[in-house]
């Protein structure tokens, strides 16, 4: 008798605990610095008394795509996802996230939200993920190298034409052996996917686009070809900039800028805390992308936040997703590491306004914009080939645009 | 007779740990890429089957013949680079002694590191704004203006050649040197006294009796070049102007980047054949087929 009661009260036990925890949501993200949100989460939910528990899993950027496909077809999808912002077109439109409009439309903070970035987290008008993780594209600029150079370190250039005429001054060769010591600019190569964050808001920034509204290819455009002219002539013409460049990755510039051989540097958010790291003596200023004749224009890039189509409890999704929007979880999570927040409202807090640098995000973030495209990855192979062979001097800009803006739309057409 | 049967059963009990790992992590994947290599994969819902698609797909498109081109490239550059200098120090150091154990050493660690770790140093010594290289070259005025190493296509080859090369000789060398241990010294002791020279001695016994062990060196290096992959990726992103991209980048681009599983599973059947193929070829040059 006794050994029944004990097994039975064991049991009972076993259930109860197990009942006790009825949701465990599984969220996938890209950046470790969200374990604080979840555990804020957990902390609230068992004060709370409710039985919803998160737990964290990273996911490497190169794994972020495979990994997701292979959950996918094996039903074992996170509840959770903070995807890169550029695969979401095409996920959405296999079903793979959850559509959230009502809800989504209800939140309080819903209108400060980056409508440029919504975009890419909608399809026929209804909401499927939220912009969550902000990645900036900018211009970064050595302080010190423009006092050297008689330039006024206060006042980057915000044109083209001054980006010329700086970028003239401060290219130098400072020991007279015909070796430039120190360059101006860099172009931002090594990849497509550089010339999406980085080019793509020169091609903004002269008031011409890839993809127009309806999302029909409009790049064979006078400004697109002026924008890919003036990268070109960065470094033919104006030789402000190194033919290697075309090729350099953002690691290189990175190193360039933080030895003190670049003075202007495309970089983004994310490069501030490791250059604070790297080089704590390094005076620099973070400025919007210089335009021509359109207006300030940067690439939208980092993740949104979306329930998956797999996910078990999306009541209890939601309920994660909402509190990690909350002011509470936003800046003790992120804004220590200075990673930029959706929302502009939270861009006055003690993290940022020591930094000096974090000053004109808010602003930044506004002219945020992200190409919209279904086969986002597969525009990558045209661009990188028409842009390059164009910087590397083995094209004409015209015939490049023109080239390009047929096999994108081949690729679309397919 | 039982006695056999039991010895069969034992020696299938010892190795059916790794028959089962190999039946999990590779048999059972091969088995689902062929499968999907014959399907319009879909992430989510079902999948169709479509004969021989993917595979005309694949041999109609030019950019994999270009990449299979590159890779072929690569390995012919590769290989001597890794090869030559493996059984010029593999002769060298074969005796055992605290010297050469030293310098097996020394010659051997480049190979612990990884691919992705080795790539990013060499890129960063390559660099022409503030590598190490042009900065030693223009020190020893040996060039005036700093070389864009990794910009030109075949000059991007042979740097990363050059890396991959610094990264795996040793291992070669290893084996290499296995393999000129297990030479008897008797067959050199009787050579010596009918006369034989020194390069007689390489040519006519090292040579032949080290085959087995350079055709399995080879297989193994050549296998893992057509497989390159991470140095590419890091080093050049397969540029400039794609001249470097590898089949295995092309692969990676088609399933994950163009989210085309089925064709990145064709592609990889293809080439899984060339490597059999590939693999089969040498083995039959080491004359292993009446082995």
């Amino acid at each position: 008798m006794p050994r029944k009661l004990i097994i039975t009260l064991l049991l009972s036990i076993f259930l109860l605990s197990s009942l006790a925890i009825s949701t465990t949501l599984v969220i996938w993200d890209q950046r470790p610095q969200t374990e604080t949100i979840v555990k804020m989460f957990n902390e609230k939910m068992k004060n709370e008394g409710k039985d919803i528990r998160a737990k964290l899993e990273i996911i490497p950027y190169d794994q972020m795509v495979p990994k997701f496909m292979a959950a996918l077809s094996a039903r074992r999808a996170p509840d959770l996802y903070a995807l890169d912002i550029i695969q979401y077109p095409y996920f959405i439109s296999i079903g793979a996230f959850e559509d959230i409009t009502e809800w989504a439309k209800d939140l309080p903070f819903f209108d400060e939200l980056p409508q440029g970035m919504m975009k890419l987290g909608m399809k026929d008008g209804r909401i499927y993920a939220l912009p969550f993780q902000i990645d900036l594209s900018v211009l970064l600029w050595n302080k010190g190298m423009f006092k050297e150079a008689g330039l006024d370190p206060e006042q980057p250039p915000q044109t083209w034409y001054e980006l010329v005429e700086m970028g003239k001054k401060l290219t130098v060769d400072k020991d007279g052996d015909g070796v430039i010591d120190q360059w101006g600019f860099n172009l931002a190569g090594g990849g497509a996917g550089a010339y999406m964050f980085w080019f793509m808001p020169f091609i903004w920034g002269n008031d011409g686009n890839m993809f127009d509204d309806e999302g029909n290819v409009v790049l064979d455009s006078f400004e697109a070809e002026q924008a890919l002219t003036f990268w070109r002539d960065l470094i033919h013409k104006y030789k402000i900039a190194p033919l290697s460049s075309v090729q350099y990755g953002s690691g290189d510039r990175y190193n360039a800028f933080v030895s003190g051989r670049l003075a202007m540097f495309l970089g983004g958010n994310f490069n501030i805390t490791s250059l604070r790291k790297d080089a704590p003596d390094l005076d620099f200023g973070v400025a919007p992308i210089p335009k021509n004749r359109g207006e300030f224009a940067t690439f939208g890039g980092g993740t949104l936040l979306g329930i998956t189509s797999q996910c078990n409890d999306v009541e209890a999704a939601k309920e994660y997703m909402k509190f990690a929007y909350s002011e509470e979880a936003m800046v003790n999570a992120y804004a220590p590491n200075l990673m930029l927040l959706p929302r502009p409202s939270l861009y006055n807090n003690k993290y940022y306004n020591e930094i000096p640098q974090m000053e004109r995000f808010a602003e930044i973030l506004g002219y945020a914009v992200t190409p919209f495209s279904l086969k986002y990855n597969e525009i990558y192979d045209p661009v990188l080939y028409y842009f390059e062979s164009v910087f590397l001097g083995k094209m004409e800009p015209a015939e490049a645009i023109k080239k390009c803006t047929e096999e994108i739309k081949n690729l679309m057409s397919k | 007779m039982r006695q056999r049967t039991r010895k069969a059963f034992l020696g299938i009990l010892f190795l059916s740990p790794a028959l089962v790992m190999v039946s999990i992590f590779f048999l059972y994947p091969l088995f689902k890429v062929v499968m999907m290599s014959f399907q319009k994969w879909q992430v989510l819902g079902a999948s169709e089957f479509i004969g021989l698609e993917n595979y005309k797909e694949a041999l109609s498109d030019n950019e994999f013949w270009k990449s299979l081109w590159n890779t072929t490239i690569y390995a012919a550059i590769v290989t001597p680079m890794i090869f030559l200098p493996a059984i010029f120090l593999a002769t060298a150091l074969k005796k055992t002694s605290k010297k050469t154990k030293f310098f097996r050493t020394v010659f051997f660690l480049p190979y612990a590191i990884s691919f992705v770790a080795a790539s990013y140093m060499w890129k960063w010594i390559y660099n022409d704004m503030y590598g190490l290289l042009n900065y030693a070259l223009i020190s020893m005025n040996l060039i005036s203006q700093p070389i864009n190493w990794l910009g030109g296509t075949w000059s991007a080859r042979v740097m990363v050649s050059i890396m991959v090369a610094w990264k795996t000789l040793g291992f070669s060398m290893i084996i290499i040197i296995a393999g000129l241990q297990g030479i008897s010294p008797a067959i050199y002791e009787a050579a010596r006294i009918d006369g034989a020279k020194k390069w007689q001695e390489f040519r006519f016994i090292t040579l032949p009796l080290l085959r087995p062990t350079i055709i399995l060196a080879l297989i193994i290096s050549i296998a893992g070049s057509f497989k390159a992959f991470d140095h590419f990726y890091i080093m050049t992103q397969g540029g400039p102007l794609k001249t470097t991209q590898t089949i295995v980048m092309y692969i990676n681009k088609i399933a994950f980047d163009y989210y085309n599983l089925g064709l990145g599973a064709a592609i990889s059947v293809i080439f899984l054949g060339i490597l059999l193929f590939i693999s089969y070829m040498q083995l039959k040059a080491g004359g292993f087929s009446n082995e």
